[in-house]
């Protein structure tokens, strides 16, 4: 799921901005930007800037306008017509200037649409009846139209009339199969363009210091790529890889780990001691031109594998965790091992396709506010998992985009395209003043059971939360994709 | 064929034209001018919408079609009288003119490939293309309300003793839209001056020119229907290509690779009128009693000759149009969709050129669709409903 979510500043505004992609491409995105702070907001614009011409190719930008009954909440669309890596420009004005920021998105296709029962009929019902109309015509005109008016045609036009009928019905019949075989061959071309993560292998090896996994890039498609401009790998929070691990079956141990280059496309990285088990992996990557995949594998993990604690960390922000199984527990506070409470401030249901705050509160053992500290730079991660796998995604306060690549995409506009507003460093959100409570702007693209996985740092070491929630859908309708 | 009407219809006072000829005719310009602007919409502009303007003419003709052509036969059915029901052909015990069922064909097909359209954007995205599935069920209900209108002006003409010039035009003009509507349809690709040097621009020519130019010449009443209709064709462009240049107009889509002012007009159109006089003079040589196999060999040698004079002649207009004197108002050249990055190849011509082998096979399709045209034409002739 490429949505994109985003929190910080416009400028001298505060905006939250949600990119829910269209699934299918070219398509129509849709902008939402929510002014937090700053005051007399007068025009909110968004305008979609592809990676490789920026705003030299772009068209003028297009007025979000205000969404009826919802007081700060502007509404936009934006047209994705090549998939690619975006930055979604976001300007702001008002009162107070005007501010920009930007916003990066992968416009990719990602889903196919089996046609419903009621359309399929209403279709084929309306081609059927084009089909015998076509027919009857043909034999009409064979028949009758060149008749004197009046005249009724005799036993020679009617055979000739049938033997129209006929052959027109061969011919359309053919041309219908033609049809049908073009149209699965649309179809095809297009499920092969649906975005797939690039496909890796990803192995456990025992070595005197502990177990090593290894996992390689061997897509053909990668392999092909990666040498073009714009496809080199760029560190993200000074790593290159950000990967996480989750027991597949329970989701009852999670680590977060970053392994280091082991050659071209292979990266390795020291295990934590994991319980032995079947595992999820989902590894993110940020590429120069802004792309920012989320690898997605499994792996094994044997009985011995991981090594005592404090000798097995490859990386000093390497972090793991071992949790309720998922199910067990809809408490929303959550006992950290140090004793210090996390608890989920949620407010009524969770609700699909609905702007939502994860916000999070710390508290000392003795009740008293926590400090929170920054973790590689972010006060808090966050790791948000479909319970069956097939949705990850990883937030920060700032949402779910990659920093790195919304700088970049800022300096490059910055340099090209006249003075810009820097783009929302990532240390604005790591304040001065103590802080006990993160919150994470995030939409659940389906409903379901979902499980978000939150990490803090207090006293050093970071320490992480689990909690399973209920995704309701809007609609009461079971979703088709 | 009878010819002889035309030395004495033009001293006779034209009988009034019917309200539903005149309106489907109407519907037929409609909606070729919409599909025009259409694609000149997203040559310039990118972005579109169910209502853009161009959207509304193509929706105007097909709703006036088919509304025009539903009451015809609604009345001619149930309220009609033993002429008016003998006037038309039977569709499932209905009775109307078969031009109208064609048009109310026409006009269904149109209203289906909405929603399958609508269904194929959400699936499969936006359009890139113009030929998908649903667009040539959009396009065939487009072909229906043209040639539908085509055959009520056919019928009349037919009828009306082939004295009747107002006929006669009416006629020739709806088949001036059908040849424009199928040259936009099938010469997508061989449009551009620079693509007309190339083995493609002569085999599309010989497959779509011969079978309607002969066909028309064929039923027409007067001695120069393919000329006419050609002349149509041309006029209709070059309106649309003077008119359209006139509009300002931004591109919306990234990436814009070119600075746009105005809208993006079609491409000059083809010199046609050159083959279709061919066409017609050699048509005209043909008396009334030739045998079969005479009339036949005429025809293909007209349709032929017709293709290579084409060929000839657009072959030095092309390279003309890549010229800087064609970069005018006039001859509207150099003009290039938004999206196209500048370069050299906007001034060569692509792909390799024709050669002999090729010219003999163009003259084989030619001939092909020349015997198509004579074929369809011999049976309008005859039409009478």
């Amino acid at each position: 799921m490429s949505n994109a979510y985003f929190e910080g500043a416009a400028g001298p505004y505060g905006v939250r901005v949600i990119i829910r992609t269209p699934g299918v491409i070219p398509g129509r995105a849709e902008a939402s930007v929510r002014i937090l702070s700053g005051a007399g907001v007068e025009r909110v614009t968004v305008r979609p800037l592809r990676s490789d011409v920026g705003l030299d190719g772009a068209p003028p930008p297009d007025v979000a306008g205000p969404v009826r009954g919802d007081t700060g909440l502007y509404s936009g669309e934006l047209w994705l017509m090549t998939s690619g890596s975006y930055s979604i420009e976001v300007s702001v004005s008002g009162a107070e200037g005007r501010g920009t920021v930007f916003v990066p998105v992968m416009a990719v296709a990602e889903r196919s649409l089996e046609m419903n029962a009621a359309v399929g009929a209403a279709l084929a019902g309306a081609g059927l009846f084009l089909f015998f109309g076509a027919v009857t015509i043909f034999g009409a005109a064979v028949r009758e139209s060149v008749l004197e008016p009046g005249a009724q045609p005799d036993r020679r036009s009617r055979r000739r009339g049938r033997i129209a009928t006929t052959l027109a019905a061969a011919a359309l019949a053919a041309a219908l199969a033609g049809g049908w075989s073009w149209w699965n061959a649309v179809d095809a071309e297009y499920r092969s363009r649906i975005y797939r993560p690039w496909g890796t292998s990803s192995t456990v090896a025992m070595t005197g210091g502990g177990a090593v996994l290894t996992l390689a890039i061997d897509d053909p498609d990668w392999l092909a790529n990666r040498n073009l401009p714009g496809a080199a790998l760029l560190p993200d929070h000074g790593k290159l890889m950000h990967m996480f691990l989750v027991e597949a079956d329970s989701l009852a141990a999670f680590a977060h780990v970053h392994p280091a280059p082991a050659g071209e496309d292979v990266f390795e990285v020291a295990l934590p001691p994991l319980p032995a088990g079947e595992y999820r992996i989902f590894a993110d990557i940020v590429l120069e031109n802004g792309f920012a995949p989320t690898l997605v594998d499994t792996v094994r993990l044997p009985q011995s594998a991981g090594v005592p604690a404090e000798a097995s960390a490859s990386d000093p922000d390497d972090s793991w965790a071992a949790l309720q199984p998922r199910g067990a527990s809809t408490s929303p506070q959550h006992a950290l091992p140090s004793g210090r409470m996390l608890r989920w401030e949620r407010d009524g249901a969770v609700v699909a396709d609905a702007e939502t705050t994860l916000r999070f509160v710390v508290a000392e053992p003795d009740g008293s506010p926590a400090a929170l500290e920054p973790y590689m730079g972010m006060l808090s991660h966050a790791a948000v998992l479909r319970d069956d796998g097939s949705v990850f995604v990883h937030l920060h306060p700032a949402g779910s985009i990659n920093l790195t690549a919304q700088q970049r995409f800022a300096a490059a506009e910055a340099a090209g395209g006249g003075a810009v507003e820097p783009a929302a460093g990532h240390m604005r959100h790591a304040p001065d003043g103590p802080v006990d409570s993160v919150s994470f702007p995030f939409v659940f693209p389906r409903p379901g059971a979902w499980r978000i996985f939150v990490q803090v740092k207090i006293g050093g070491s970071v320490e992480t939360a689990a909690f399973d929630v209920d995704v309701e859908d809007p609609t009461g309708a079971s979703t088709s994709w | 064929m009878q010819y002889a009407g035309d030395l004495v219809s033009t001293s006779a006072a034209p009988r009034a034209v019917p309200w539903h000829l005149l309106a489907v005719a109407f519907a037929s310009t409609s909606i070729i001018v919409g599909g025009m602007w259409d694609i000149s919409w997203h040559r310039s502009i990118g972005r579109d919408s169910f209502w853009t303007p161009a959207h509304m003419a193509i929706y105007l003709g097909g709703i006036v079609a088919g509304l025009s052509c539903g009451w015809l036969v609604l009345r001619a059915t149930f309220a009609g009288d033993a002429r008016e029901r003998g006037a038309g052909v039977s569709f499932w015990g209905f009775r109307g003119p078969l031009g109208a069922w064609v048009c109310i064909w026409g006009s269904f097909a149109m209203l289906v490939s909405a929603p399958f359209d609508d269904w194929w954007h959400n699936a499969y995205g936006l359009d890139v293309e113009i030929l998908s599935p649903p667009h040539l069920v959009l396009s065939a209900g487009i072909f229906g309300i043209g040639l539908g209108a085509m055959l009520m002006a056919l019928a009349h003409q037919n009828n009306a003793g082939r004295t009747d010039r107002l006929l006669q035009r009416l006629y020739v003009y709806t088949g001036g839209l059908l040849v424009l509507m199928l040259a936009t349809l099938f010469t997508e690709h061989i449009m551009l001056p620079n693509q007309q040097h190339a083995p493609a621009f002569f085999f599309v020519s010989a497959a779509v020119f011969p079978i309607l130019l002969v066909a028309i010449a064929r039923g027409s009443a007067s001695r120069w229907g393919a000329t006419g209709a050609a002349g149509v064709y041309m006029a209709v462009s070059l309106l649309m290509i003077w008119i359209l240049q006139l509009f300002p107009a931004q591109p919306m889509l990234a990436p814009i690779m070119r600075e746009i002012d105005r809208m993006i007009p079609p491409s000059f159109p083809l010199l046609l009128v050159l083959p279709a006089l061919v066409v017609d003079f050699t048509l005209n040589r043909l008396p009334a009693d030739t045998g079969r196999l005479r009339t036949w060999l005429v025809a293909v040698g007209g349709g032929v000759a017709a293709i290579a004079v084409l060929g000839v002649v657009q072959w030095f207009f092309a390279a003309f149009l890549l010229t800087e004197h064609a970069r005018n108002f006039f001859f509207a050249g150099d003009l290039w969709d938004y999206y196209i990055p500048p370069g050299a190849f906007q001034y060569e011509f692509w792909g390799r050129p024709l050669a002999a082998g090729d010219a003999g096979w163009a003259a084989l399709v030619a001939a092909v669709s020349s015997v198509a045209g004579l074929w369809w034409g011999n049976w309008m002739a005859r039409v009478r409903r």
